[in-house]
């Protein structure tokens, strides 16, 4: 039995007209992980997650479930996998309750109890009898995330699944995925724009730019990346910056409007309070002075720009996602 | 296969709470409707003129107020109507999924996308089989109905079982035939490839049987069966109505194939 939920060997899919949206991607995410999958429109993040779902043929590689090839007809393996991929669609004629039956059936679930179930972890008990062609957005990203949930899924594939939901809604899916994965085990693989959200629930991230992983590591390891600094705010700007650097320390003028300096030096992170004495005995006390550690965002803004300056766009091939 | 009593019932859900098959039964109902509706006027074109249901400078072509006549009328709009309804029901079955974008939820699912296509179908198959037999009982009852009022002659138990087959022959080819508008809407991803293909077929199936290769083009050929082609069309034999069943199943097979096979970017 596969040690892996999801794997890829050189995924690779050309469109016609040369345009390259996935370029060789070797993914591994073990069984119990959190994967967050993150890059820029266009990076190839919905391509890459289709090829996962067998919606797409790859040009080139393979993906495989639980070791299994995915094809696009092995019907076994879907039984084990919920997915939602980009905007949410129902059928809009059917009711929420009507629409979760099709998805019972198509997935051959005999329990009918799971509608219920589904209707119940999704809150969207007000609403079962409703046509889904009248729902809020909000809502049919509900139905869609409870058709994913339907079968009990050991991996669960969510290309944006906060999609439309309101910042309570968000909270809700966060902790409902966590549980999923901490108490039933479930292999989570997430794509999404909100990148606080992937920061505090993946236990594994993988950075996609221009068709290419660039980066992948765990959360830990993303600790240990993070860019941490010391913010410091002083009215003698300049006096500041003379003490700190006599006293052996680096200052960097930031090139914001509150002209703080940061500093990096891990003495300074770690002691900040040596910091401001050294401020204060040189006569410039600190006006501000704090720890800033940066997101996953700033991480991934500052991938992709180095990305984009080591690979320039003007590669023989054009890259872009086709449904990302 | 893998899931067909699934899908089937899936499907079956789908049409019973969609408008668009029942529009397609209604509007079959019609046929019936103004076929007795002619027999009325031609029964007695003056009353008709009086009670202002017949333009003073009208005239009716459709012949005489018979049952010959009455049938023959029913079997040519259930023919031609039903090259253009039937359609409109296999593309909206096929192509709602791209236009709906839930085809992306019949793809990654235990249920094959075979059963799904074999399910779809066989629901648009057995819902417009259902509706032609529901206007055919129609036909009768208002042939029966005008009889008992105003009398409608030449009433031949054989005659009308003979008409009534023809049209039901006539409307299974023209179903069967559905199988190139589902691939149109599959491979088209929405509903106006699928009937943009039906109409084609149809002028085509016109031009063909005004040529005189009418028995040998698949469209052209339940025209002629039901007689909708007028009574001086070619016969058709029994290779015209095997080029219908093998152009039928082509259909379905490049059907199966295209979803098996193409990516769902939907």
């Amino acid at each position: 039995m596969s040690e892996l939920a999801v794997a890829t060997f050189g995924l690779t899919k050309r469109y016609r007209g040369d345009v390259l949206a996935v370029d060789r991607v070797d993914l591994h995410v073990a069984r119990g992980e959190v994967y967050g999958f993150i890059g820029p429109n266009g990076a190839g993040k919905s391509t890459t997650i289709r090829m996962l779902l067998g919606m797409i043929a790859p040009t080139a590689g393979h993906a495989e479930l639980f070791g299994e090839r995915v094809r696009a007809e092995v019907p076994g393996v879907w039984r084990r996998v919920g997915h939602l991929v980009e905007s949410a669609t129902a059928y809009p004629e059917l009711t929420v309750r009507e629409n979760l039956e099709v998805a019972r059936r198509l997935q051959g679930v005999e329990d009918r109890g799971a509608i219920a179930r589904s209707i119940d972890q999704l809150r969207l008990g007000e609403y079962a009898d409703r046509r889904a062609g009248t729902l809020s957005l909000g809502n049919l990203q509900r139905l869609a995330l409870a058709r994913a949930l339907l079968n009990e899924p050991e991996l669960l594939i969510l290309d944006e699944p906060a999609n439309a939901l309101d910042p309570a809604g968000v909270v809700e899916i966060r902790e409902l995925l966590r549980e999923l994965a901490q108490r039933h085990g479930t292999t989570v693989f997430i794509s999404s724009h909100i990148l606080a959200e992937v920061d505090r629930l993946a236990t594994r991230i993988g950075i996609v730019h221009r068709g290419r992983i660039i980066e992948e590591l765990d959360s830990g390891a993303l600790e240990r990346h993070r860019d941490v600094r010391l913010e410091i705010g002083a009215r003698e700007s300049a006096v500041a910056e003379a003490a700190l650097r006599q006293a052996g320390f680096l200052p960097e003028q930031r090139d914001t409007e509150d002209g703080f300096l940061e500093l990096r030096e891990p003495q300074a992170v770690a002691e900040p309070d040596q910091i401001a004495r050294i401020l204060v005995e040189a006569g410039s006390p600190p006006t501000h002075l704090a720890l800033a550690r940066e997101t996953l965002e700033d991480h991934f803004m500052r991938l992709t720009a180095e990305a984009d300056v080591a690979t320039p766009a003007s590669a023989p091939s054009t890259h872009a996602g086709a449904a990302a | 296969m893998n899931g067909f009593a699934a899908a089937f019932g899936v499907e079956l859900l789908k049409a019973r709470r969609s408008r668009i098959p029942w529009a397609l039964a209604v509007a079959f109902s019609l046929f019936p409707a103004v076929g007795g509706f002619f027999m009325l006027i031609l029964k007695d074109p003056e009353r008709a003129r009086q009670l202002g249901l017949l333009g003073a400078k009208a005239q009716l072509a459709a012949g005489t107020a018979d049952w010959p006549t009455f049938v023959a009328f029913e079997s040519q709009a259930i023919t031609i109507g039903g090259a253009i309804l039937f359609a409109f029901l296999f593309a909206w079955l096929f192509g709602r999924e791209f236009a709906d974008r839930t085809v992306r939820d019949l793809v990654a699912c235990p249920t094959s996308r075979s059963a799904i296509v074999i399910a779809k179908v066989a629901v648009g198959s057995v819902w417009s089989l259902a509706t032609v037999a529901w206007v055919l009982v129609l036909t009768l009852a208002i042939g029966l109905a005008i009889d008992a009022l105003v009398g409608l002659p030449g009433w031949s138990g054989v005659v009308v079982l003979q008409g009534l087959e023809g049209a039901a022959a006539a409307a299974a080819m023209t179903i069967a035939l559905q199988s190139f508008t589902a691939f149109f809407a599959g491979v088209g991803r929405g509903y106006i490839p699928g009937l943009a293909w039906a109409v084609l077929a149809v002028f085509l199936a016109q031009i063909l049987a005004a040529l005189g290769w009418g028995a040998w083009f698949p469209w052209s050929v339940p025209a002629l069966v039901s007689g909708a082609a007028g009574p001086d069309a070619e016969a058709v034999s029994a290779g015209g109505v095997a080029i219908v069943a093998v152009t039928a199943f082509l259909g379905l097979l490049a059907t199966l194939l295209w979803w098996r096979r193409a990516d769902q970017t939907g």
